[in-house]
């Protein structure tokens, strides 16, 4: 794969991480706010393995090839996690009203797009994301512009209930970071500073959404299935015409991106296990995807992700890096007892 | 000798010492066509043979500086002494190099040089005396600008290097003239900065012109193809120009050129996509009526490309984003035409790339008559009619005259547009946006020798955010050496 730009992996990752946002279910207290910031800073801590592992450049691909089974797993995880990001988008359709004939045709009319835009490969990927970052600080923009009128700081209610379900959510929003583990590999500079960037990024953009959803929808919140749509339906810049299609753009690319990201990914990871099928990794990927969350209905949040991010994004890398560590540690060892042998026999 | 073979039987054989099998095999070889002119003559008591090419050289010139000079040499005790008086004593023209071989012959004879064979000699001399009949230099028709030069460049390739060297009399600027083209021995040029040009481009592009086997190259498109890495992209990544003071200014910046004899464009390696908004003009006036014409241009290819979509989609799927107002106007309208809002908008712009076509092709007294028709009767018929709505053939002629500023993105401009409104009427915003996925995937996607058409947008570069987002002043523009090396990205 080729090289990609720290400031290109801190716009996929966003991105990515903001299509998980904005479909987040039930947001509710500031209970929740103050989890979300508490993950937030946990992941900070999480990352720390990672980015001293990126230090030496290659080595991820160097442990999925000599441990093929845990490549073989991270392929599994982004198969799921695309899986559960269709049955999001099943979910989340009649949200946005598409104007398509059925959830499933929307979902196909995504897949045929996502084809094309992973064959394109992950370079490209990282091209398009400050283009769909700009339309996407647009449409915050043109929310915050809406919203403004409507936020009644009132409507906010010290809680302490609901900590423990921010990090539990946030954290489930956060596979993005698995990618992070394995795109860094490609980073060249600034690593730390483009994933730390997000990850902060993306609890501000989180805590912006929970904030104007209790001030503005209040305890309309509790009655949607989607919080963020309330927003955008309640938030209207101008009185006389309504704005909330417009992010239906929004929606779709953020999507797009999300998808491609992963069935990316995948090609990248088939390309280092499997290079002899590497060619149809993405379209294969995105089949299996479709046909999984067509056939179970995986849960949309705290399943999958919840699950693998603590082991594919912390764990891995850290056992890694204790490894690495360990293994400089018995050279240098070994390296002082030369040249004491050599001091004592030589000179 | 059997046609067939010709081509590739003349161009090692050599030249044979003896005058007479000599001429003959001249004649053979071109087939006693009507434009070859041998002349015999005896030159110092020699006999000897000038031969050249009807058209293609300068009588005047040649008289003048070749027969006059020739007819005034001693008599020579033989032709080797004879070629040896005219290469150290006479000073006949500069170009005049040695040909051993036929195939040098005839490129030479048909470029315009006038050759002498002599008796006894298995070598000819050639000289330039070039004199055919040219275009003169007029203004760049398809880069029209108010301030610039009113220079562009002609068919002639000579012409068209010294009008670049005109403006750079650095020895740095290099020019690496070749042939292409197995029947037609196009004379081609590469020209660069030999500072700035990033040697990877240069190596690869003379690779991929080295592995471009054709019978003739008649204009730049059939070069192009050779140049244009990335397969499948709607959008180019490389650029044309007609004007010499663009193609310096490219230059200058670390591109490749490449000059084509008998086309008045120039080819300029790579291309970014921001490149299309950007005009000489730009340069001429004051910084900040610069950057706000630039940002005009960047909205009218959004206009041209999205507007009529966005009007479909709007009005189909999405009315709540109209105003009571407008949505009362556009209801009344579109249910009085008797098309739908796509079928009809697509109808519209297909006329128009009708119309344009035709307008493209024909004489400029008839062009005028088809803007009548077309315009007037056509516009204005179908309208009173009711065959088409007035709101739509707003939107259509917006977009249409959005697509005009930005002249080189004419033809994914025409396809995006068309593309757009089926997938707006199809699927209203929603489809906009797939689309619009596609379009930018394929823009990310489009990458010429390593260098990405999104630069300096993705990979952000920022110092080159004074030229993109904004354009400062030529105090702060000619600061730092920029090259397009910059934006280079190599594969791993």
């Amino acid at each position: 794969m080729n090289k990609i730009h720290s400031n290109q992996l801190f716009c996929i990752l966003l991105l990515s991480g903001a299509w998980s946002v904005i479909c987040i279910p039930a947001l509710s207290g500031t209970g929740q706010i103050l989890g979300i910031a508490a993950a937030c800073l946990m992941q900070i801590l999480f990352c720390l393995p990672m980015l001293a592992l990126a230090k030496q450049q290659g080595s991820f691909e160097k442990m999925i090839r000599s441990h093929k089974i845990l490549g073989i797993c991270y392929i599994a995880f982004f198969l799921l996690w695309g899986a559960q990001g269709f049955v999001q988008l099943w979910d989340v359709a009649p949200a946005q009203l598409l104007p398509t004939s059925g959830k499933l045709i929307a979902a196909i009319l995504i897949t045929l797009t996502c084809i094309y835009t992973s064959s394109c490969g992950l370079r490209a990927t990282a091209r398009a994301a400050p283009f769909v970052m700009g339309l996407f600080f647009l449409s915050i923009a043109v929310l915050i512009l809406g919203a403004w009128k409507r936020i009644d700081l009132s409507r906010i209610a010290l809680e302490r209930t609901g900590f423990w379900d921010g990090v539990q959510i946030y954290n489930a929003l956060s596979g993005e970071l698995v990618i992070a583990f394995i795109l860094l590999d490609k980073i060249k500079i600034k690593r730390s500073l483009a994933i730390n960037s997000y990850l902060l990024s993306k609890a501000a953009f989180c805590i912006l959404i929970l904030f104007l959803s209790i001030t503005v929808s209040g305890r309309l919140t509790e009655l949607t299935d989607y919080p963020f749509f309330m927003l955008t339906t309640l938030s209207q810049p101008l009185q006389g015409q309504r704005a909330d299609a417009l992010y239906i753009l929004v929606f779709v690319m953020l999507y797009i991106m999300h998808i491609t990201l992963q069935t990316g990914v995948v090609g990248h990871l088939m390309e280092i296990l499997f290079p002899a099928i590497s060619r149809y990794a993405s379209p294969a990927s995105l089949f299996i995807m479709l046909l999984l969350a067509w056939m179970t209905n995986l849960p949309t949040t705290q399943g999958i992700t919840s699950i693998a991010l603590p082991v594919l994004a912390f764990l891995v890398p850290l056992l890694l890096r204790t490894k690495q560590f360990a293994k400089s540690i018995r050279k240098q060892h070994s390296e002082t007892e030369f040249r004491n042998y050599d001091q004592e026999h030589f000179l | 000798m059997n046609p067939a073979d010709l081509s590739e039987d003349y161009q090692k054989k050599a030249i044979p010492a003896h005058l007479e099998e000599s001429i003959a095999l001249v004649r053979q070889i071109a087939q006693n066509s009507s434009d070859l002119l041998i002349n015999p003559i005896t030159v110092g008591g020699i006999h000897c043979a000038v031969c050249g090419c009807e058209g293609m050289f300068s009588t005047t010139i040649m008289t003048s500086l070749i027969i006059e000079p020739l007819t005034g040499i001693p008599a020579q005790s033989s032709s080797t002494d004879l070629f040896s008086h005219i290469q150290e004593k006479l000073l006949l023209s500069l170009d005049r190099p040695v040909v051993r071989n036929y195939g040098d012959f005839f490129r030479l004879l048909h470029s315009g040089f006038v050759i002498l064979l002599a008796e006894g000699q298995s070598k000819a001399l050639a000289f330039g005396v070039q004199g055919y009949e040219k275009r003169s230099i007029s203004d760049p028709s398809g880069e029209e600008n108010i301030l610039g030069a009113q220079e562009g460049f002609v068919e002639t390739i000579r012409t068209n290097m010294s009008l670049l060297r005109r403006r750079m009399k650095t020895p740095l600027l290099k020019f690496e003239l070749s042939q292409i083209g197995n029947l037609s021995h196009t004379d081609i040029c590469l020209c660069y900065l030999t500072d700035r040009v990033p040697p990877q481009l240069l190596r690869q592009i003379k690779k991929e012109l080295a592995a471009a086997k054709l019978d003739t190259v008649l204009s730049t498109g059939y070069l192009q193809a050779f140049l244009e890495k990335c397969r499948g992209s709607i959008f180019d990544s490389v650029s044309l120009t007609q004007r010499p003071d663009v193609l310096c200014s490219k230059l200058l910046e670390g591109r490749v050129a490449l000059l084509i004899d008998g086309t008045p464009f120039a080819i300029v390696i790579p291309k970014l996509f921001v490149e299309n908004f950007q005009t000489l003009d730009d340069y001429n006036y004051k910084p900040f009526y610069a950057a706000f014409s630039r940002w005009i241009k960047y909205l009218a290819f959004l206009l041209a490309v999205l507007l009529p979509a966005f009007y479909i989609a709007v009005s189909m799927h999405h009315p709540e984003l109209l105003n009571s107002t407008l949505l009362l106007i556009l209801t009344k309208a579109e249910a009085e035409a008797p098309l739908s809002l796509p079928v009809e908008t697509i109808f519209v712009l297909i006329m128009y790339e009708i119309i344009r076509e035709a307008g493209l092709r024909l004489p400029k007294a008839v062009g005028g008559a088809v803007s009548i028709v077309s315009g007037l009767i056509i516009g204005d018929a179908a309208v009173s009619s009711g065959l088409i709505s007035t709101p739509m053939l707003t939107m259509v002629a917006i977009s249409v005259i959005a697509g005009f500023v930005t002249p080189d993105l004419n033809a994914p401009i025409t396809i995006l547009r068309i593309l757009f409104i089926i997938a707006g009427g199809l699927w209203g915003l929603f489809g906009i946006g797939l689309l619009g996925m596609l379009a930018l995937y394929n823009l990310a996607a489009t990458e010429n020798f390593g260098f990405p058409a999104t630069a300096p947008l993705a990979p952000f570069v920022a110092r080159s955010m004074r030229d993109v987002a904004t354009r400062v002043n030529f105090r702060k523009m000619q600061s730092g050496n920029f090259t397009v090396e910059e934006y280079y990205e190599q594969n791993s």
